[in-house]
């Protein structure tokens, strides 16, 4: 506690007030030093002399009072911060250049990381995702991955004792949705077991999930999108009847708008029980066929069990219903990974993809870098005589690099903020493109939180790297000669 | 050790509050003085030392400042105790007893081994 007020009286002290204050109470002190020195019978210089000896020196003095009043270490880092802004003022040409170049370099990675970060690392927004499984089913030489059917789904539901539960649904129902007084739209669904919302853990914007008596029931569960946009946001849609493809549904829900989709790529409008698929798809496989795959399937977790345990046990059971449906699952076994992640099928050509565009944009960026760095090279050649100065003036060699680093990081910085603002133009571009899909997808890129920590992290390092080659060739060829070099 | 001792960081720090809650508001050199005077002149201060002790007193909140008249009618800054350098006297008098008494027994008993 005192510690923290007398940081912060310092950090305040760092502003500059109280020099001349302590100026006054050092005179006041060597005065009354004198005056004694007077009264034991010293001569006036010798009073003087004896005070100051026994002060240690009024500078001395002077100077741990000032390091105690403020931070110093803060204060030489403010200092030497306003004076690399100057070093760059005074080259305005050679600094645009430089921020451009790091600049375009840095947006060009921050754009392809937010790419990553949104089709890799991005987690689905529901609770726990975590423990939030996609299961599939693998086949012996085949490419992964395959879907599920109700029989297999129902089988691995009622034995697997390593998920809490399980919900399993219809990827992809077109529908013609009329309703709220305008003409009808083309919208897609899914058809999900009632338990879906619930094992999500997804809170409704507004009304409910499925209840479980309702799988055969006509209601249906709507996107915040398509209530915003077709509803008007409508706070009484709950208990309306919508149209969809010619059958009435009534509105039970509205499923919040940062939820896209498990795989949070397809772009879902509605969700009804899986039990009414039949009256919205003209040709569903049928319900009771092991070797038909049409469903998709997600898994909760049990607290405390760990993936390998579940991947055991998935295996163990892949065996069992291999045995006792020879005919289909012969060759079946199990596969999962995290809910929302890339799917299976596309996961590996997608992470190739963005893993070669990476590479490609982190050479763009040393290319920069490099030019930045000769830049710089030829800048501190041409500055020998005043780094020349400072090391006559008493500044280290490892303080002359750290001014040199400092103004390289600025740089870096610098070009880090300007390669943000190109990357978040890039990526709302990127975002604004259709892709040429029968089905709506949702590929917006927005700027996370992960990519502004990597970019920044980036524009350090770049900093730091493309300065340390000319600090360390400055601070170790300069000599004092060059000082009367003109 | 020497005949003139020197004083350690935070050991001046306590001198200073004692000094000060015995004496009641004081300026700098007279106190680097009294405390001077009381360790029998064993004690030799650099009195330059003295004032970013007493800065960081005041930062914590043990002492306060402000400037009047010396006894010469010298302007000179006092200080004095607020009423938590007070409380960190009583306390650092009772650490301080416990710790000699501690220490004590030690070589009380290895000089009887």
């Amino acid at each position: 506690m005192r510690t923290l007020r007398a940081m912060f009286l310092r950090l305040v002290g760092l502003l500059g007030r109280g020099r001349d204050d302590f100026n006054a109470e050092l005179d006041s002190h060597l005065e009354m030093h004198i005056d004694d020195g007077l009264r034991a019978g010293l001569s006036k210089e010798e009073a003087r002399r004896q005070a100051l000896i026994r002060l240690g020196g009024a500078e001395q003095a002077r100077q741990s009072y000032r390091e105690r009043r403020s931070l110093p270490g803060l204060e030489r880092l403010l200092r030497d911060l306003r004076f690399a802004l100057r070093t760059l003022g005074r080259h305005p040409a050679m600094t645009a250049i430089a921020i451009l170049s790091i600049g375009l370099g840095i947006g060009a990675n921050a754009t392809i990381f937010s790419m990553v970060s949104r089709f890799v690392l991005r987690p689905a927004p529901v609770g726990d995702p975590a423990t939030l499984l996609s299961l599939h089913i693998g086949e012996k030489d085949q490419q992964c991955c395959n879907s599920f059917n109700p029989p297999i789904y129902r089988d691995l539901r009622d034995q697997a004792t390593s998920f809490a539960s399980m919900a399993a649904y219809y990827e992809m129902i077109p529908a013609s949705l009329s309703g709220g007084g305008k003409e009808p739209e083309r919208a897609w669904g899914q058809s999900v077991t009632t338990n879906f919302f619930d094992m999500l853990e997804l809170g409704m914007v507004m009304g409910r999930g499925f209840a479980s008596s309702e799988d055969r029931a006509p209601v249906v569960v709507l996107s915040e999108r398509l209530w915003r946009r077709r509803f008007h946001g409508n706070v009484q849609i709950v208990g309306r009847v919508v149209q969809l493809s010619g059958h009435a549904f009534t509105v039970i829900g509205v499923a919040p708008g940062s939820f896209h989709s498990v795989d949070q790529i397809l772009e879902i409008d509605f969700w009804v029980p899986l039990g009414v698929s039949a009256e919205l798809v003209a040709n569903l496989p049928p319900q009771d066929a092991r070797d038909w795959h049409w469903l998709a399937v997600v898994g909760r977790l049990r607290a405390g069990v760990t993936r390998e345990q579940a991947s055991a046990e998935l295996n163990t059971l892949a065996q069992r219903f291999a045995a006792a449906y020879p005919a289909t699952d012969k060759d079946n076994s199990f596969l999962f990974e995290q809910a929302g992640s890339l799917p299976p099928r596309m996961r590996s050509a997608v992470l190739l993809f963005l893993a070669l565009l990476g590479l490609v944009v982190v050479l763009l960026l040393a290319i920069a870098g490099m030019n930045v760095a000769n830049l710089l090279f030829a800048q501190v050649a041409g500055r020998q005589r005043e780094l020349a100065m400072h090391l006559a003036l008493g500044a280290s060699r490892a303080r002359l690099r750290g001014k040199l680093l400092l103004e390289s990081v600025l740089l870096g910085v610098g070009g880090g903020l300007l390669g943000t603002a190109l990357s978040v133009w890039a990526t709302g571009a990127l975002s604004s493109f259709h892709l040429p899909a029968p089905m709506p997808l949702n590929v917006r890129i927005g700027d996370d939180w992960r990519t502004l920590l990597y970019t920044f992290a980036l524009s350090v390092i770049a900093g730091v790297a493309l300065g340390l080659g000319p600090a360390l060739a400055a601070s170790q060829t300069v000599a004092y000669s060059r000082i009367n070099d003109s | 050790m020497g005949e003139k001792n020197e004083v350690w960081q935070g050991t001046l720090a306590l001198m200073v509050l004692r000094t000060l809650e015995t004496m009641g508001p004081q300026h700098g050199y007279g106190l680097a003085r009294r405390i001077e005077q009381t360790s029998g002149d064993k004690l030799q201060l650099n009195y330059g030392t003295v004032y970013p002790a007493l800065l960081k007193l005041e930062q914590e909140g043990y002492i306060r400042s402000h400037w009047g008249a010396s006894e010469n009618n010298r302007k000179a800054k006092f200080y004095e105790l607020t009423a938590a350098g007070k409380r960190r006297v009583r306390k650092a008098a009772e650490e301080w007893e416990q710790t000699t008494e501690i220490v004590a027994r030690f070589f009380v008993s290895a000089e009887e081994a």
